[in-house]
Formats: structure tokens, C-alpha cells, sequence
């Protein structure tokens, strides 16, 4: 198992796939902040007068971070923050779906009405795990390598 | 020690790839053109009284006639827009505390069945097909720009009752902020909006209206 998580095709595309999501998804909230603003609004979770503040500079964090995990730049400060993020995705609307509150999910920066629903909790679930799988594959390839290093230097 | 100069690393990274975010999210909104304030304000509502309203059935009627002859040309909005292809993005964004004017289910109902004034739903086209208030237009408000012709040759006072999903859904203020910016005057948002009109059983009429 070590070794199938250890292989770097499989963390590649690992990397690929959360990347490219993260970009995908941070476009049109750069584009349009003021949809995602009403987005962030709309669950309720953050001070009103801050709502704009979050809305600015959380697309760019998703859009930086996938930049820099598909081009393996600072991999685990990025799956940390991807980390961090989704979490906090996953905890807010599954908050905003216990109080039934019908909104628009805002993942995607969508102004065309998707709802949130237990589906995009359990995908964000899905790139949770991977981004997880990412923060930590990197470190234990790293102390492999270190214990690589320091054998040859024996 | 090791580890700890590792978190120290990552805290650095870390704290590198926010302090991009930030400048970069600033930078850009200042000069995107649809840059929102950094503080947000509160979208301000106003309920109509019906006394406004209803309350000589003949001035919503006369509006027509008498601004028939004063309609502004709005060319040179359009002028310069071509000139410079942000300026109705700039108009978006220049607005300065808008005031929404509300009605209520009822208001509304009783407007439909007075056949006062041109309906439009904000909402999505995919929403739209799939039921809507019969008679309204549809106008989704993230596309507005599509239907500028449409919307030209209608009289600048026409009573123009927008809905969308309900009391929480942009669109409606986003549309109303458009047709502000092409001067019309006589703007009323159906808040409850579309849910509230399911709800109480209202019938959902399926047909298109072409404009």
C-alpha cells in the first residue's frame, strides 16, 4: 500500500486532479466577486462587513495554491492551505445544510444556481483525502530521501 | 530540531503564498473594473406601500403617455461603451448604496392581475424553462448585456417587476442595478421571489415568451 502511495504517478496526478479543481474553481470568483461575495453572504458564517474581504482574497489563495501544487511549488504549505480549505468548505456547508438553508453553493464561483447539497460535501471529502494523502506523501518521500542521502554518505 | 525547523519552513511558505493572495486579490480588484469595497455595505430594501402603489390606478397608465415624448436618448452610454468596453462594467460597480424598492407577494399578485407593468425573471435560462410566473421575460441578470436590444426600445418609466429566487438571491439586485444603469426608473423587486410564489401553490407556466 506504502508503495502505491509512494509511487510519484500516483501522487502526480493526485496533484493534477486537486490542482486543477482548485484553479478551475477560483476563475470565475476572481471574475465576478460580487456573485461570490452574495455567495459567501448567504451562509451566514462570517461578519457582514468582512464578507467582502473573504470574498476578494479566498479565490486567489485556491487560485495560487493550484498553480503551485500542479507545479510542485511549496507542495506542502499548499496541500496545508488546500487542506485548511476544504475543511472549512466541508464544515460550512454541511452547517448550512443542517439548517436547511437553500443556497447557492458558491464552489465554483456559480452564479447559476447550484445548490448546496451532501454531494459536494462528500467531493470536497474526496479532495480532502487527497490533499491530506499529498501533505503527508511528501513529507515521507522527503525522509526517504534523507535516509537515502545519509546512507551514501556512509 | 529537525522538525521544528521544518514548521518553521512551512509557516514561511505559508505565510508567502497569503501575503500573494492578498496583494494580488487587492491589486486586481482595484483595477478589474467590477472591484467590489473592500468593507461590504448593506443591500439596502425599501417595501412599497401600496398607497404608492395603487393608488390612482390611472398614473401607472398616464406614465406611459406622458414620458413617451421625454424618453432619453441614452446613445452616448452606449458610445461609451463601445469606446471603452469596461464602462458598463464601471457602471455596475459605480453604484453607491442602491436602494431596492420591494413588494410583496400580494403587490405583486394584485399588479399581474391589474396586467400593470412587464414582468422579468433574473434567474438562470435552465431555471426559467423550467417554470417561471406566466407572462414574465426572461432575463437572466448575469447576461443582461444579451438582451440590451430588447430592452432599448421599452419607455424608461415602464413598471418593471423583476423576481428571482428569493429574498437572498442577487440576481434580482444585479438586474435591477443594469436597468438602472440603462435609466429606467420604475423598478419593484418581488422579494419573496420565486420560492415564496411555489409556495403558495401559484400556478408555473412553462411556456417561453420571446420579447
Amino acid at each position: 500500500m506504502l508503495t502505491i502511495l509512494s509511487n510519484k504517478y500516483v501522487q502526480l496526478t493526485a496533484r493534477f486532479v486537486i490542482g486543477f479543481v482548485f484553479v478551475f474553481a477560483s476563475v470565475e470568483k476572481i471574475v465576478l466577486p460580487e456573485v461570490f461575495a452574495q455567495n459567501v453572504e448567504a451562509y451566514k458564517l462570517i461578519p457582514f462587513s468582512l464578507v467582502n474581504i473573504f470574498a476578494l482574497v479566498l479565490p486567489w489563495i485556491e487560485l495560487i495554491t493550484g498553480l503551485f501544487i500542479i507545479r510542485g511549488v511549496f507542495i506542502r504549505a499548499s496541500a496545508l492551505l488546500i487542506t485548511s480549505l476544504l475543511i472549512i468548505f466541508i464544515l460550512s456547508m454541511s452547517f448550512a445544510l443542517l439548517q436547511d438553508l437553500k443556497i447557492d453553493c458558491g464552489c465554483f464561483g456559480s452564479a447559476h444556481g447550484t445548490l448546496i447539497s451532501w454531494k459536494r460535501v462528500y467531493e470536497d471529502i474526496f479532495l480532502l483525502i487527497l490533499s491530506i494523502y499529498i501533505f503527508f506523501y511528501d513529507k515521507l518521500s522527503r525522509s526517504k530521501r534523507n535516509s537515502d542521502e545519509a546512507k551514501l554518505s556512509n | 530540531m529537525k522538525t521544528n525547523q521544518h514548521s518553521k519552513g512551512l509557516l514561511r511558505e505559508i505565510s508567502l503564498i497569503i501575503g500573494l493572495s492578498i496583494i494580488l486579490a487587492f491589486a486586481y480588484n482595484y483595477y478589474s473594473g467590477k472591484g467590489i469595497p473592500i468593507i461590504r455595505k448593506k443591500v439596502q430594501k425599501v417595501v412599497v406601500e401600496d398607497s404608492l402603489l395603487f393608488k390612482n390606478s390611472s398614473m401607472l397608465d398616464s406614465v406611459h403617455e406622458n414620458t413617451i415624448q421625454d424618453i432619453k436618448v441614452i446613445a452616448p452610454l452606449h458610445e461609451r461603451a463601445l469606446r471603452n468596453p469596461d464602462s458598463m462594467a464601471n457602471l455596475y460597480s459605480d453604484k453607491k448604496n442602491p436602494v431596492y424598492k420591494i413588494i410583496t407577494m400580494s403587490q405583486f399578485t394584485r399588479l399581474i392581475s391589474e396586467k400593470k407593468g412587464i414582468i422579468f425573471d433574473a434567474r438562470s435560462n435552465e431555471e426559467y424553462v423550467k417554470g417561471h410566473v406566466r407572462g414574465a421575460h426572461n432575463i437572466p441578470a448575469l447576461e443582461a448585456i444579451d438582451h440590451f436590444e430588447e430592452l432599448l426600445p421599452l419607455p424608461r418609466d415602464t413598471l418593471i417587476l423583476i423576481y428571482c429566487n428569493g429574498p437572498e438571491c442577487h440576481l434580482g439586485h444585479m438586474l435591477a442595478d443594469f436597468l438602472v444603469t440603462l435609466d429606467f426608473k420604475n423598478m419593484y423587486i418581488f422579494d419573496g421571489g420565486w420560492e415564496e410564489w411555489v409556495n403558495s401553490k401559484m400556478p408555473i407556466d412553462t411556456t417561453i415568451v420571446k420579447d
